[in-house]
Parts: C-alpha cells; sequence; structure tokens
C-alpha cells in the first residue's frame, strides 16, 4: 500500500530564539500523513509550542527566531502566515484572547473574510462549522456571552471553516473546567468521525480524553530534540522511561498498569496487553515492548484479561492483588491513597528499583498517626514550606532519573477532628445575591480550621467564588455573618489582610507589588515592622525554600509561570498567615508547577494555618483535602470527606461533577 | 456581575441603528464641530435640544441612559462653568454679580460658563446617541468599506473594544488582590498615585500580552493586507444622505431661528472673557 502524500513535512527544523543560549528545536523531523491524530509531549519549555508555532509560520515571520530546515506543506515549502493558513489551522490555549469579533457568525466569517470566499457562500460554510463543533444555535450570540469552553469549539470552528487538512491544538483544554473540557473532546471525536481524513496534532498536560483518539506520540525532550515517535500503547507502555525520564505526564491508567507489569516481571517484560482493539492480544508474555491501557475503562479490561503469569499463579483480575501490588491498602481512605499515589509526585509511576519492590509505592508516609499524631502531641508548628524540603532528597528534580517517589507526609483522611485547631474562617447562615431577585447563596454554614484544608466543589456558577468574595470581604453577606478568624472581613483595614489570609489568585501577577523578588517576599513583613535583620533572614529562608534565590534581583513580571506561582505562595507564607485560600490552583498548570503547589499546600498544613481550596479538579481535592464542601445551586450539597462524597454517585450528579481519573482507576481495579 | 452598560444598547433596534454608522460618526462629529462653532446660548440650547432628541426618538435611549452618558460631560462642563464664572476678568468691564470671599462672579463670565456648559453636552449627546446606535462590528466593516481605513485599523478597533470589559474585571481582581496583600488604596493624592503605578504594570502586562496572542490568532487566521471579502453586506445610500440633510436642516433651522430672534453669534474663539 502506498503511503498517501504527508500533508505537513519537516525536515531538520531547528529554531533557535535570539536571547536564548541553546535552541528551542534542535533537527527535528518527521511528517504527518491524512488522518493521523498525534499527541505532542515534552517538559514545560521544551519547544512544544514553539514547534507550532513555526508550523504555522508565526515563527520566524512574527515572532523573530534563528529557524534552519524546512516546513513543508502538502508537499511545497510553506510561505507567509497567511499562505499556510489555508491547510494548517491553530486553536491556542488562552479562550479570551484568540478571538477578535464580538458575534458568533462573524467570528467564523473572518476566516472566510481573509480567503477572499464570496459572501454568498458563507452563510453555508458557517452553519457547517457552528454545527460540526455544536454551537449552530449560538450563531447569532455575543462571544463575550459565551462559557471558555465554547469559546474553545468556537474557535475551532472559526479555523475549520477555511478547510485546513491539518489542525493544531495548543493545550486547548488547559483553561477550561470539566464540562467545558468534556464537551470540546466529545466535539473532536466528533470531527474525527465525520472527517477522517484531517490530520490532528494536539499538545496537551491532560492526556485522559484526547489519548484514546490519538494514533501517535511524539516527544520533544528539554533539548527540542524529537526522542520518541511511537504509536500511544507502546509509548506509554514499553517506552515509558523514556517519558518518565522527561517529567511528562502519563495516562494514569497506563502508569498504573506498567506499575503491575513491571513489578511482576522485573525489567522489560510487562504483561501484553489486550487492549479494546482486540486482535493484537497475542499473549506473548514477556514479549517487548508493553503495550499499556490508556483509559480506566480499558485498564479495567486488560486486568480481567491477564492471564495468571508463571510466577505464582496470582491473577490481576482479583483487586487484592493489584492493591497489594500497588501498595495501596483497601478499606477506608484507600481512593484517596490511590490519588495520592496517582499524583504528579506519587508514587505509582515506574517500576520500584532492587529492594523496595515490596515496599509500598502509594502513600509510602501515610502510616496513620504519624504527622498529625507528632503535631498533636505538642510539637510546635512547623515553619512554612517545610514539604518543599521534604522532597528535595526525592530525585524528583528535573530529569533527574526517576526512582520510586513517594507522597509527602500528611495526616490520613480520616483525621480526627481534635487535630484541627481553631476556625479559620466560619459561615454562618450567609445568603447572598448580586441582585435582591437572583440569590447565589442561600443560609451556608461551614468552617475551615486551622491546620485542616478544605476543597469547595461544584459545577460553575454554584456560587464558588462567591463565598470565596464573602471570606475575604469583598462582598458582604444580606444574610448571616462571615468570620474571619472571629472578624467581620468586610471591615478589616487592609494593613491586617496579610496576617489573616493568603490568596492564590488564578493569575500571579495579580498580587506583585514591588519591583524584585526579594522585595516581593520582604514587603508583607516590612509592613509588619520587622528589623531588617529579621526580614533580610526570614526573606532568604523562603528564597532558598522557593528555589528563587537565584532570582532575587528580577523583576517579577520576568519569570516563568512556575517561578511566579512559587513566589506568590512564599510572599504569602512570610506574613505566616491563619487561612490560606487557592484559587482555582490546577487551572492552566503543568504537572511540574502543580507539583509545587501541592508540596506547598503540605507546608501550609503544617505552619498550622487552614487552607480552602477552590477547584474543578476533583483528584486535587481527593488526595489534598481532609474535607471537601459541595455546592450546588447555591447551596451547600454536602460536607464532608472528599472520598465519602465522591462515592456517592448520586449526589456527584446533583452537584453537576463527574468522577475524575483516579476515582475512575479506583473502580476499574476494584477498589 | 452583569449590569447592562451604554456599550449595550446598540443591541435595541431604533432608527438611528439602521444608519451606516460610518456616515453617522461623520454626520455627529460635524454636528459636534458645528456645536463649538456657534456661540450664543440660544443656538447652543437648540443644538442639545436637537442632540437630546436624536437620544431619546432617534436610539430609543432611556433617560436614565441619556443622564449616565452625559454624566463625565456635566462634570467637565461644570469645570469650565465654575472657571468661567468666577475667573472672567473683572478688568475687562465685566459686571460683577456677587462676591464668593476673593473671587468675583461677572454676568459675561456667567454667561460664558454656560455657553461652555452647553457645547460640552452637546458633545455628550451626539457621541451618546452615536454609540448607543452602533454595532462596533459594522462601524469596523464601515470604516473600511466606506472611509476606505485599512481593515487592520478596523479590526483592531475591535478587538481594543471587546478588550474594554474584560480590562474592567482585570482591574478589580487586582485591587483585591492587592488589597489582601496589605495595599490599601492610601491616602491622600500620594497614596493614590502610587497604588495607580501598582495597578498600571500588570493591567499593561495583561494588555500587551492580550494584544500579542490576538495578533498571532489573527494572523494565523489569514489576516493579511491582501485583498478580502465583507461578509456583511454594508452599504451607504439613500438612507444616509437623507440622515445627513435631516441633521443639516436641523441644525440649519436651529441658527435661522437664532439668527430671527437675534441671538445668533459665533465663537470666536476666547476661552475666557
Amino acid at each position: 500500500m502506498s503511503r498517501p502524500e504527508p500533508l505537513l513535512e519537516l525536515d531538520n527544523l531547528s529554531v533557535k530564539y535570539p536571547e536564548a543560549e541553546l535552541p528551542a528545536l534542535e533537527r527535528v523531523s518527521f511528517s504527518v500523513g491524512p488522518g493521523e491524530r498525534i499527541l505532542l509531549l515534552g517538559p514545560s519549555g521544551g519547544g512544544k509550542s514553539t514547534l507550532l508555532r513555526a508550523v504555522i509560520g508565526l515563527i520566524p515571520h512574527s515572532t523573530f527566531a534563528e529557524v534552519s530546515g524546512e516546513v513543508r506543506l502538502l508537499g511545497a515549502v510553506a510561505g507567509l502566515p497567511a499562505e499556510r493558513a489555508r491547510h494548517v489551522g491553530v486553536v491556542f490555549q488562552d479562550p479570551e484572547s484568540q478571538l477578535c469579533t464580538l458575534t458568533v457568525a462573524d467570528e467564523v466569517a473572518f476566516g472566510l473574510e481573509n480567503q477572499a470566499v464570496p459572501p454568498r457562500e458563507m452563510d453555508e460554510r458557517i452553519d457547517a462549522a457552528l454545527g460540526e463543533v455544536g454551537l449552530a444555535h449560538k450563531r447569532h450570540a455575543r462571544v463575550d456571552r459565551l462559557s471558555g469552553g465554547e469559546k474553545q469549539r468556537l474557535a475551532t470552528a472559526a479555523v475549520r471553516v477555511m478547510n485546513p487538512k491539518l489542525l493544531l491544538f495548543d493545550e486547548p483544554t488547559a483553561n477550561l473546567d470539566p464540562e467545558g473540557v468534556r464537551a470540546f473532546w466529545a466535539m473532536l471525536d466528533r470531527l474525527v468521525e465525520a472527517d477522517p481524513e484531517s490530520a490532528f496534532v494536539c499538545v496537551e498536560h491532560r492526556l485522559e480524553h484526547f489519548v484514546a483518539t490519538a494514533t501517535r506520540v511524539l516527544v520533544l525532550d528539554r533539548h527540542g530534540e524529537l526522542v520518541l515517535d511511537e504509536e500511544p500503547r507502546g509509548a506509554f507502555g514499553g517506552s515509558s522511561d523514556v517519558l518518565e525520564r522527561l517529567g511528562v505526564w502519563q495516562p494514569a491508567a497506563a502508569r498504573v498498569w506498567n506499575r503491575l507489569g513491571r513489578g511482576r516481571h522485573g525489567d522489560g517484560g510487562g504483561a501484553e496487553c489486550g487492549n479494546g482493539d482486540g486482535g493484537d492480544g497475542d499473549g506473548g508474555s514477556g514479549a517487548p515492548p508493553g503495550r499499556a491501557p490508556l483509559t480506566p475503562e480499558e485498564l479495567g479490561e486488560a486486568l480481567r484479561r491477564v492471564h495468571p503469569g508463571g510466577d505464582g499463579g496470582e491473577s490481576l483480575g482479583d483487586p487484592a492483588v493489584v492493591c497489594e501490588r500497588l501498595g495501596v491498602s483497601r478499606g477506608p481512605g484507600a481512593w484517596r491513597r490511590l490519588a495520592r499515589g496517582l499524583s504528579p509526585r506519587g508514587g505509582v509511576r515506574q517500576a520500584p528499583s532492587e529492594g523496595d519492590a515490596e515496599g509500598p509505592a502509594v502513600g509510602a508516609a501515610e502510616t496513620p498517626g504519624q504527622g498529625p499524631a507528632q503535631r498533636a502531641a505538642g510539637e510546635p508548628a512547623e515553619e512554612p514550606g517545610e514539604g518543599r524540603a521534604e522532597s528535595r532528597g526525592q530525585g524528583r528534580r528535573k530529569g533527574a532519573a526517576g526512582g520510586p517517589t513517594v507522597a509527602p507526609a500528611r495526616g490520613p483522611a480520616n483525621a480526627p477532628a481534635e487535630h484541627f485547631g481553631e476556625e479559620a474562617l466560619r459561615f454562618e447562615g450567609v445568603s447572598f445575591g448580586y441582585f435582591r431577585s437572583v440569590p447565589v447563596l442561600h443560609g451556608i454554614s461551614a468552617a475551615v480550621r486551622e491546620r485542616e484544608t478544605v476543597g469547595l466543589i461544584g459545577h460553575n456558577g454554584s456560587g464558588k467564588s462567591t463565598l470565596a468574595a464573602l471570606a475575604l470581604g469583598v462582598l458582604k453577606p444580606d444574610e448571616g455573618q462571615v468570620r474571619l478568624c472571629g472578624e467581620d472581613p468586610s471591615r478589616l483595614p487592609a494593613s491586617r489582610m496579610p496576617r489573616l489570609v493568603g490568596f492564590a489568585f488564578q493569575n500571579p501577577e495579580h498580587q506583585f507589588v514591588t519591583d524584585t523578588v526579594f522585595d516581593e517576599i520582604a514587603f508583607g513583613l516590612r509592613k509588619m515592622g520587622l528589623n531588617e535583620d529579621e526580614i533580610g533572614r526570614r526573606t532568604a529562608d523562603l528564597l532558598e525554600r522557593m528555589r528563587l534565590a537565584e532570582l532575587r534581583g528580577r523583576n517579577p513580571f520576568s519569570l516563568s509561570h512556575g517561578e511566579k506561582r512559587r513566589l506568590t505562595v512564599a510572599a504569602m507564607l512570610a506574613c505566616r498567615p491563619r487561612l490560606f485560600v487557592l484559587d482555582e490552583p490546577t487551572f492552566g498548570q503543568d504537572p511540574e508547577t502543580l507539583g509545587d503547589l501541592e508540596e506547598m499546600m503540605g507546608g501550609i498544613a503544617k505552619a498550622g494555618a487552614g487552607c480552602l481550596i477552590i477547584s474543578h479538579d476533583l483528584d486535587l481535592i481527593l488526595r489534598r483535602c481532609d474535607r471537601a464542601l459541595a455546592l450546588s445551586e447555591g447551596r451547600l450539597l454536602a460536607d464532608g470527606e472528599p472520598e465519602r462524597i465522591l462515592r456517592e454517585s448520586e449526589l456527584l450528579r446533583t452537584a453537576g461533577l463527574a468522577p475524575p481519573e483516579s476515582v475512575r482507576i479506583a473502580e476499574a481495579i476494584g477498589l | 456581575m452583569i449590569r447592562p452598560g451604554l456599550f449595550d444598547s446598540y443591541e435595541r433596534h431604533s432608527l438611528l441603528r439602521s444608519v451606516n454608522p460610518a456616515i453617522k460618526l461623520v454626520c455627529h462629529l460635524a454636528a459636534m464641530i458645528y456645536a463649538t462653532i456657534v456661540w450664543d446660548i440660544f443656538s447652543l440650547a437648540g443644538l442639545l435640544l436637537l442632540g437630546l432628541v436624536l437620544c431619546r426618538a432617534g436610539a430609543r435611549m432611556s433617560l436614565r441612559e441619556i443622564a449616565r452618558a452625559l454624566i463625565p460631560f456635566v462634570l467637565f462642563g461644570l469645570g469650565f462653568f465654575w472657571m468661567n464664572a468666577v475667573f472672567a476678568d473683572a478688568a475687562a468691564g465685566y459686571t460683577p454679580v456677587a462676591r464668593l470671599g476673593p473671587l468675583v462672579v461677572t454676568s459675561e463670565g456667567l454667561a460664558n460658563g454656560v455657553r461652555f456648559w452647553l457645547r460640552a453636552l452637546c458633545f455628550g449627546v451626539y457621541s451618546g446617541a452615536f454609540v448607543a446606535s452602533s454595532d462596533p462590528t459594522e462601524l469596523a466593516l464601515s470604516l473600511s468599506r466606506q472611509l476606505k481605513l485599512p481593515a487592520r485599523i478596523g479590526y483592531s478597533s475591535l478587538v481594543a473594544y471587546r478588550y474594554l470589559p474584560e480590562l474592567q474585571g482585570e482591574l478589580r481582581r487586582i485591587r483585591t488582590a492587592h488589597r489582601l496583600r496589605g495595599v490599601g488604596e492610601g491616602d491622600g493624592i500620594k497614596g493614590k498615585i502610587v497604588a495607580a503605578y501598582r495597578y498600571t504594570i500588570p493591567l499593561l502586562t495583561a494588555a500587551i500580552r492580550r494584544a500579542g496572542r490576538a495578533s498571532d490568532a489573527m494572523e494565523a487566521r489569514g489576516f493579511s493586507d491582501d485583498e478580502r471579502t465583507w461578509y456583511r453586506e454594508l452599504r451607504a445610500g439613500k438612507r444616509e444622505v437623507l440622515y445627513a440633510l435631516l441633521l443639516a436642516a436641523g441644525c440649519l433651522a436651529v441658527t435661522l431661528l437664532s439668527l430671527q430672534l437675534g441671538h445668533l453669534a459665533f465663537w470666536g474663539g476666547q476661552l475666557w472673557g
């Protein structure tokens, strides 16, 4: 069978930015044929976005960079971006800034206008494109009134209408809520089905949706070299150690599978995964490379089909065996322990090294009674950021060869209430509405105590952000009381706020008030009237812990996103507030920054502060929170352990939430 | 929080809504220029009244909307009024009518103040009627088509316009974030200036980044200075000519009436006195 003509060919493409020492891309060559769906992975800063920008021609035509090698589209050397737009389209990460008109139909028409399509042909094409992405009913809507998810689908329609053969996605769902994410990938599945000839290249951290659709995985390393080009089951199976080494996020199902397979057969001998495709499960036990299941459902299926191996005859269909292998003890809190293990820095990653094959991989430090018991025994509150130091020696750093990593020590899920301190935040019968006729919150009563981490969950518009604004005193309740450390937050002067509450905004830049990294941390301390020696000592200490010491003289705005995030947390920790509020900490974060952030959360609890996490990310809530508050339509639907809430499927449905990946894995392995 | 503002009212159907925005812009600018030429209170009041009719009947603005649109112009006009009322040079033979401590209020000064105030309000009503009845997309389009401005300018202004409400939300978040860092709005003018400086950098950073992303996205969708077509057909024809004539007739009528009554005067360029 002759190969069809490739849509895209990269021939030794190298890109180097003028101010950079090293190239962002180093002699990358690959081609994309019709119907291919490519998942492009790599560590952050590894040139993924650069690659996409070079393909559409923004590099070098809009952003200057030294480029060598060639980009060919449909066999011809690619020209200016406007010419390339006929063959290749792109959907960017930020839903807000890639749309340029005011109404949905105009937005889709924009591309057609650019291609000088006769106006009489436009309506039909606009309708078709909107229909494809499920926005036909929004044709006359205003763009600013769409949700983030709808905007991303609109951006897709606006590109698709130009009939490109190749569509690029640059983390299209990083800024979306779960409903938006789900609808986006459902749309993509429909596109693939309706138009099997089109090709897609997708950069995405949230793998769980696209991975099942992908036909190929490409991986760039830190130096912008292409180090892997394989179909997904092999990439996440037999080649997973390449991904592991680069610190690239992998599907949870594949990680669990590899852990089981490797642990059993030793290196290289993964059990063959008879996946849903069928036909290729030729049962050759020990035949590399292993093929990993990609979704929780596939994992469950694969586990049931694994034949008892030669060594001991245990069946992976037996949950008890699986749990033992994973080192997750069953019983109360099991989901949480699994979720911990599946976290960015959790234990379920790779084969254990010699000697600790028997040791628990997941939640190793979670022996009940350990952490909190010590604290309860009168141990003085540790310095903030302790979680940071804990993991430093664990070889998790960039590029370090991954031994098994261990979830940082934290209290067990069912820690008795006595471990927690006084109430840092209390809502008492709080009701609120922006307009009198439309109440947003109804009689909410809840509290966050010191040393306690509480998750606030609920679908979009359930009142989460409003509740947070009330906690900060930005809004005042119509009825009831809000108490921040016993006081009415709306009456507190700004000068007292930093010692009571630290709030991590979605955009760290909003919080910067000085011109250097050092001053940013020292700012709150100076306000507190400490002497310069003390300020210098504490600031230096935090700079060290947050890995910012070398950046102390830099302007905060010039840092990378992860550094900015660490700086805002350091600045808050400096003032030692009694409550932290994190607003959607996982939005737009890469796994590394998220891992950092989670370690900081551990440090917060250790420092004796309460923590309120507002998030759609139920995985995060499950592994990090002692308690969760589920809001729906402005009412408090549940207040209890995250695991208990997640186990109630009825409740989840009412709250408009879907079970997260770790829960689906737990169900797949029968935990 | 959703609060329907002036910038949302173009969605409503009105007589003015159906006039080509670029032509309407030119007409209203002409009326505003004319309001800077005439100088007697009667003519200015007449032009203001004509503008109010345009707002109310032409653009179907509610009285509340008109009042809100005029607030900045009222304040601006008030400044001019005050300066003229008390600072007009009494040495020029003006008649003092009242004393406020060291300040002398003259009757001529008062009259000039009223003229400037009316002029400011005229600017307000004609701009208000335009904004409340013009679809920004059509404006961008008609600037390119009727006024032959490059598409680049039309679309850039659309992108900027889209960003305005977001900028407001951004500012609100930054203020909250700074309050939580322990930075108050500050006391006195100095504090306010320092606070404004602190807000400026994140706002500017966000705006610049966004502009870059928008331009990348547009370019990636084939936007260039080459030949293009337009989805919305937007013509200027009889309706626009008629509107221009009507507006001109209105102004002329005010002028003639003023002349008839012996009020008409033209501005000699004086700021006060």
